[in-house]
């Protein structure tokens, strides 16, 4: 064989540390027209318009490229032959070209796209300098910067977390009026039937809590931050419920779903299956939600999940985006080729370039941000390390531990000093706007903010007078 | 007997049980390899390392490019 430089050449799959790092070929429309040398313009023109694009690329037989037919050629001469009328030999790249080196080479020769070919020569797909641009471009400019403060335009939207691990339900629906009034735009509601550490103390059933919310509230948008369709919940019955929480909530209910924990979904004595099973399982729990969701009779038998003649009654005008959680490029990855939308906990650069590369360009990228403002800082690490000590732990253990019990033995030896490197501690709003401006950065387009702790009024005027306007202006 | 094979024959040859192995260093190995590979670097290649290899079953070696 020609060795891996081939390989990766040729746009095929990798794995490594590299892989984090986004390539041209993960930008690819494949979707772009072609045509042959002996194909008449007119006929090509009339097939082009149909798709949607402005070019077309010309290949010969084995789909190596000729040449593009664009702009004035697709409409000078239409009786002539594609051969005429081309443009022969356009430039062409590799798929693991670093859209950075194509970008400075775009911009240097003014071109709108590239043809991606594989070393041989044929086709593989177009790549749109848009494309690379929105990549790689942060969502927004540092807040030292003056190009935002001049435009004014927000361009991350500012959530807050519904702890349902911390908080009784009817301070949940309190908070959530709370937060619309503060100026949030959204709030994300945790799914759980556990609390992380019995310190927490809560788990109401979400269900019911965004039901009241939504009575409660006019503006905000309210999401699941995340809730599992594998287990605990068959997705048929989760399809249901999104379905009445979009109704209740027209236009502002968002799904956000994952492969869930451990500590979740044991409690009907169901056999807790390794990440990659429920990372298919999950893959088509979306599909079935998504098809019950279409409304008739559905029946559904899958490798995980059985449906028969199944109708929901009740469905929203608007449907709701499926937002899929991700702790690891291959989350993230599904979540780009299958979701509306990304979840994630903390800043991962990768994670958005994985989401983006795998489809989910223009597409919404939500992550939770960790935060305990206290009017003292010494104060809020007590209160982070004493109610939210999951913030310094491994992201396996937070899959698979199965009680709160064994959580706590587990936060016995996370120091406090590490929770204050995973959550913003304190009264200082310089540095709550500086986490949220490196997600913008990061690619993050909306960013929640989990305040831990009871004192959520006191959060919630903190934000609306030191944190809100100052991203806002 | 060693064989030269083509990509598409590499995915095939995996499908159906194939070992992959990359023999370049393992800091160019844990940069980058093709899915499901392992490495032995070519200066450990000998009777102990490959001995987690499987015997009945083809084994495909691949390094940077075809030179």
């Amino acid at each position: 064989m020609a060795g891996k430089a081939d390989w990766f050449a040729n746009g095929l799959p990798r794995e490594g540390k590299r892989t984090a790092s986004l390539q041209i070929g993960d930008l690819l429309r494949r979707d772009v027209p072609v045509c042959h040398l002996g194909d008449r313009v007119d006929e090509v023109l009339q097939h082009v318009q149909t798709t949607g694009w402005d070019q077309c690329i010309v290949v010969n037989s084995a789909g190596v490229v000729l040449g593009l037919l664009r702009g004035e050629a697709l409409h000078a001469a239409p009786e002539a032959l594609v051969e005429l009328a081309m443009e022969a030999g356009p430039t062409t790249v590799r798929p693991n070209r670093s859209p950075r080196d194509i970008r400075a080479y775009m911009r240097q020769h003014g071109a709108a796209s590239v043809v991606v070919t594989s070393p041989t020569g044929q086709l593989m797909g177009l790549v749109e300098r848009q494309d690379i641009e929105r990549c790689l471009a942060p969502a927004v400019q540092s807040h030292q910067g003056s190009s935002r403060a001049q435009r004014g335009t927000p361009s991350v939207d500012i959530g807050y977390k519904l702890s349902c691990e911390e908080h009784s339900p009817c301070a949940l629906v309190c908070y959530a009026k709370q937060a619309e009034e503060a100026g949030f735009t959204f709030a994300m509601l945790s799914d759980h039937y556990h609390p992380w550490i019995d310190a927490q103390g809560q788990s109401p059933f979400v269900w019911s809590v965004i039901g009241s919310i939504a009575q409660a509230t006019e503006r905000l948008r309210i999401g699941t931050g995340v809730t599992c369709p594998l287990l605990r919940m068959h997705p048929a019955i989760v399809a249901q419920a999104a379905a009445t929480a979009a109704a209740l909530l027209p236009g502002r209910f968002m799904l956000g779903v994952g492969t869930g924990e451990n500590l979740n979904e044991h409690i009907l004595g169901d056999y807790w299956p390794p990440g990659a099973t429920r990372r298919a399982m999950l893959e088509e729990a979306v599909a079935l939600i998504r098809g019950l969701w279409q409304g008739g009779l559905r029946s559904h038998h899958g490798d995980y999940f059985t449906v028969e003649n199944a109708q929901l009654y009740t469905l929203p005008e608007v449907l709701p985006p499926v937002l899929i959680a991700a702790s690891g490029t291959r989350s993230a990855h599904m979540a780009g080729r299958l979701g509306d939308g990304l979840i994630t906990v903390g800043v991962h650069a990768h994670l958005v370039d994985r989401f983006i590369a795998a489809g989910g360009a223009g597409k919404p990228r939500y992550t939770e941000l960790n935060v305990c403002w206290a009017p003292d800082e010494a104060e809020a690490r007590r209160l982070a390390q004493a109610r939210w000590p999951i913030a310094g732990m491994p992201g396996a253990l937070l899959a698979d531990l199965s009680l709160p019990s064994h959580f706590a033995q587990a936060a016995g030896t996370i120091t406090e000093e590490a929770i204050a490197q995973a959550v913003i501690c304190g009264p200082d709003p310089t540095r709550h706007i500086a986490a949220i401006t490196q997600a913008a950065e990061a690619g993050y387009t909306h960013v929640w903010v989990h305040q831990i702790g009871p004192d959520q009024a006191g959060f919630c005027q903190f934000y609306a007078r030191e944190v809100l306007p100052k991203l806002h202006t | 007997m060693p064989t030269e094979i083509r990509r598409d024959e590499v995915c095939q040859m995996m499908a159906g049980g194939a070992a992959l192995v990359e023999v370049l260093p393992a800091e160019e190995y844990e940069a980058e390899h093709l899915p499901g590979a392992i490495n032995i670097p070519l200066p450990q290649l000998n009777r102990q390392t490959t001995a987690v290899l499987p015997q009945d079953q083809p084994v495909i070696v691949y390094c940077y490019d075809a030179q």
